[in-house]
């Protein structure tokens, strides 16, 4: 079965073609030289129909879309294509762990990604714009002077992944593998983790995404923990056809050694 | 200029003398370019983490030290007497200094700002009554730019001895609305709806949580305070959204914002009653 969410489509001058995803419904059409992108987001959930590329307006309101107009010539040509979201994302753990002195773990959690929108094909692809599939909160992770802005995402720790577990599939969310390691002398009660999701590879394997594993060291709580991502992507299973294709290398190309502070204690937060 | 005094004018110049000229033109040219290379390199590799207006500082002092020995050197190789000179400069410079007290007084607290750091180019700030953007931070004042775009130059020594307010220095900001609904509302509903407003908006930051805070009563209604932070640039939009979304709640929910009311009797007509 053709996949129609994140494909190849040809425009035909004048004719609307729809997208949809859990929280949004785009417009593309051709008029000559321009395309419009019409974005509007879903009111009424009833009204979504199955995700993907479709001709049925169904869900989109022209009066409530935001529109944008490219310029892109004779191109018919678009595609929508899954990417990472653009800023770090603080992951807050439903359940908090917590992970004794000289021990180490591995847990597995989604983060949700991005559409890109791109036209043309082979060398004349260029990229239009991004959005994000799954609205996400910003946050601060750090002190108020010298911290950063990220996304915030309550999710999941779980300790297998979706390979083992068939359920947890969500074609907008990619999994990621942590490897923590807490070589400090204290407990490490992790309420919060930064991921710098901009140094991560996206993989596809059939409907299902995946990130290179991250690695983090814990030297304590005021130490600046050691993080590292793989080279590599997540291991295929080659013998039974699931390889797993890397779709979008990093946006920012991690260094050897990346030394960011990866967590945080609600009390490094200054209160009111 | 007569022929005799023109002839011992070119009588000078000896083929000597001019190589001697030329050299020094020469070096003084090469010796210019050096300096204002030096200072470009080092403004653009030593001072990477430096403010811009320490760099513009960094590179005018390299510049005019490189210039001041470039003269020394070319009226030392003239034959000038230097010492001489240099006194005279001294009492040239002490006589300018006491001409221009309130100059160098703006000089040296522009010095003291830059090397404090209060503020740098780009940074909202409130300085005494004047708030606006820094567009450029000199040796004798700061130059602001209104947000209703106009254009305010305040002396330096001014600044030095005013309560200056960075309102960009740090990345993220509160924003605080004093709110007051009437007695009769539900305080609760008014609390969850307004943490909800916060969560929902996108601009609003998740962490630091928003903060809810029950004030006092009031004569006309319960006053409380709530407090949402936000990344500093979105102010504008975070003010309105989240200014349009409590409006929208408390109106959908029945939550009165209570007006002062002033109600006046009239005893001579019982029961009549107006409404101010």
């Amino acid at each position: 079965m053709e996949n129609t969410l994140w494909a190849h489509r040809k425009l035909i001058d004048g004719r609307p073609l729809y997208w949809h995803c859990s929280e949004k419904v785009l417009c593309f059409v051709k008029e000559g030289d321009e395309l419009l992108l019409g974005i509007s987001p879903v009111e009424d959930e009833s009204e979504v129909l199955p995700w993907g590329f479709t001709l049925l307006s169904a869900g989109f309101d022209v009066e409530v879309a935001i529109w944008h107009r490219f310029i892109v010539g004779k191109e018919q040509q678009i595609e929508l294509s899954p990417c990472l979201p653009d800023r770090p994302i603080v992951v807050i753990p439903v359940v908090g762990r917590e992970l004794p002195p000289g021990r180490k773990g591995e847990f597995f959690f989604s983060v949700p990604m991005w559409a890109a929108l791109y036209t043309g094909t082979g060398a004349t692809r260029v990229l239009l714009t991004e959005f994000p599939c799954k609205t996400l909160t910003s946050t601060w992770f750090g002190d108020m002077a010298t911290g950063e802005l990220c996304y915030g995402l309550s999710a999941d720790l779980h300790t297998i992944g979706r390979e083992e577990d068939g359920e947890r599939i969500d074609p907008f969310e990619a999994e990621v593998r942590l490897y923590l390691r807490n070589t400090s002398q204290t407990m490490l009660d992790f309420s919060r983790i930064c991921i710098h999701v901009e140094h991560l590879s996206l993989y596809r394997e059939h409907d299902r995404f995946f990130t290179n594993e991250v690695f983090v060291i814990f030297s304590g709580p005021d130490q600046v923990s050691q993080v590292r991502f793989a080279k590599r992507g997540p291991k295929s299973d080659a013998e039974h056809g699931l390889v797993k294709e890397k779709v979008t290398p990093p946006r920012i190309e991690p260094e050897t050694s990346i030394i960011k502070r990866s967590f945080s204690f609600l009390k490094s937060l200054t209160e009111i | 200029m007569t022929g005799i005094d023109f002839d011992q004018f070119l009588a000078y110049f000896t083929a000597d003398k001019v190589m001697h000229v030329l050299r020094i033109f020469l070096f003084a040219l090469a010796f210019y370019l050096l300096v204002r290379m030096s200072a470009v390199i080092v403004r653009r590799t030593l001072t990477k983490n430096a403010s811009e207006q320490s760099k513009v500082l960094i590179h005018k002092m390299i510049i005019y030290t490189g210039v001041a020995v470039i003269l020394i050197v070319v009226l030392d190789s003239f034959g000038v007497n230097l010492s001489a000179l240099l006194g005279a400069a001294g009492v040239l410079g002490v006589a300018l200094g006491i001409a221009s007290q309130k100059s160098l007084g703006n000089v040296i607290s522009g010095l003291f700002l830059v090397s404090d750091r209060t503020f740098e180019v780009g940074d909202a700030v409130k300085i005494g009554s004047f708030v606006g953007v820094v567009h450029s931070l000199d040796l004798l004042s700061v130059k602001l730019r209104t947000f209703d775009n106009t254009f305010i130059r305040i002396p330096n020594d001014q600044i030095i001895s005013t309560e200056i307010t960075n309102i960009t220095r740090f990345p993220i900001r509160r924003m605080d609305f004093n709110l007051r609904v009437a007695y009769s509302a539900d305080i609760e509903l008014a609390r969850d709806l307004l943490l909800d407003i916060a969560e929902k908006n996108p601009l609003c930051l998740r962490e630091p949580e928003p903060f809810f805070l029950c004030k006092e009563f009031s004569s006309s209604g319960i006053e409380f305070l709530f407090a949402i932070w936000f990344e500093k640039s979105s102010y504008v939009a975070v003010k309105n959204s989240v200014f349009l979304s409590i409006r929208q709640a408390f109106a959908e929910h029945d939550i009165e914002i209570p007006v002062m009311q002033v109600k006046v009797w009239y005893p001579e007509t019982e029961g009549r009653e107006t409404v101010l």
